[in-house]
């Protein structure tokens, strides 16, 4: 390896360490917020952070997805995908925040009530 | 057509199976690592000694027969796009740095650019479909990853490529 072959490595580890710096960065306000559950790119269901509830996520492929909310944040306590990359995701409590099932294609985000933080979509 | 272009033609194929091949191989043997998309890419290292060895042109015409023969072979339309995403990204990204090769950047570089962001572009096209900005919270994660296996297949991809050079007879 060359030393520019090192250089090239930090700008790749810096660039991380940056976004990881912006992906963490302190969310908004929490406790107002509600719990957005999306399956297949749709709405499925929407549920206040401060209520405790559990949403199941079924699908006709036998697709399984249990989410529970409980004390302010928000878990996926089950999934029938293999990698169970969401179950051991750390549970989503402030707006912004997310938890995802990508085999699933189920998603579970954090939105806040007070307004909508986009500028915009595009479709 | 002239001997240099069917030798050309002829490789171009050998690679090309080579890469769905390390592609089948690849997926035999998942890492133990519980975030999906990490993986060593194996096929990566057909694209860089196609891209060393016979040019740009060839390495993105292996690139995309690769993806289009294993998404339809091994997966089906939804991979082709993360697939396609992520190669073009990454072989652009190799061609890149090839270009700078004679200024003291190595194959281990464009291989690490090309790990980097062929991962990026598979969370380019999770965006896409998933509509969610959400997926971007992965990056960080990918982006090292794509550094430590860069650098495992830039090794690889170095060392198989003057031998690999002096069997096809051309030494580029």
């Amino acid at each position: 390896m060359k030393r520019k072959d090192f250089m090239v490595i930090a700008i790749f580890l810096t660039a991380a360490a940056i976004l990881w710096l912006l992906v963490n960065r302190t969310p908004g306000d929490a406790g107002n917020g509600e719990v957005v559950v999306y399956k297949d790119r749709e709405e499925y269901a929407v549920i206040p952070l401060t209520a405790d509830g559990t949403i199941v996520v079924e699908d006709d492929n036998g697709n399984r997805n249990v989410i529970r909310v409980e004390g302010g944040m928000v878990r996926m306590i089950e999934a029938s995908c293999p990698d169970q990359v969401c179950v051991n995701t750390r549970p989503a409590r402030a707006n912004g925040q997310s938890i995802i099932c990508l085999p699933n294609r189920v998603a579970v985000e954090i939105r806040s009530t007070h307004e909508n933080e986009l500028d915009g979509v595009s479709e | 057509m002239k001997h240099e272009n069917i030798k050309r033609m002829v490789l171009s194929a050998i690679m090309t199976a080579t890469a769905i091949t390390l592609h089948f191989v690849e997926g035999l043997f998942p890492l133990p690592v519980a975030i999906p998309g990490i993986k060593l890419g194996l096929p990566n290292i057909v694209s860089l000694v196609a891209l060393y060895l016979f040019g740009p042109v060839d390495a993105y015409a292996i690139l995309i027969l690769r993806v289009l023969m294993t998404s339809f072979l091994y997966s089906g339309f939804s991979s082709l796009i993360f697939s396609l995403a992520g190669g073009l990204l990454s072989v652009t990204a190799m061609f890149l740095i090839w270009k700078l090769r004679e200024k003291g950047f190595s194959i281990i570089s464009a291989s690490v650019a090309g790990g980097v962001f062929h991962n990026i572009g598979q969370i380019l096209a999770a965006v896409v479909v998933m509509r969610t900005y959400a997926v971007f919270s992965y990056l960080p994660v990918l982006v090292v990853s794509g550094i430590a296996t860069g650098v495992v297949t830039g090794i690889v991809s170095g060392s198989i490529l003057p031998r690999l050079g002096k069997i096809y007879g051309m030494n580029k």
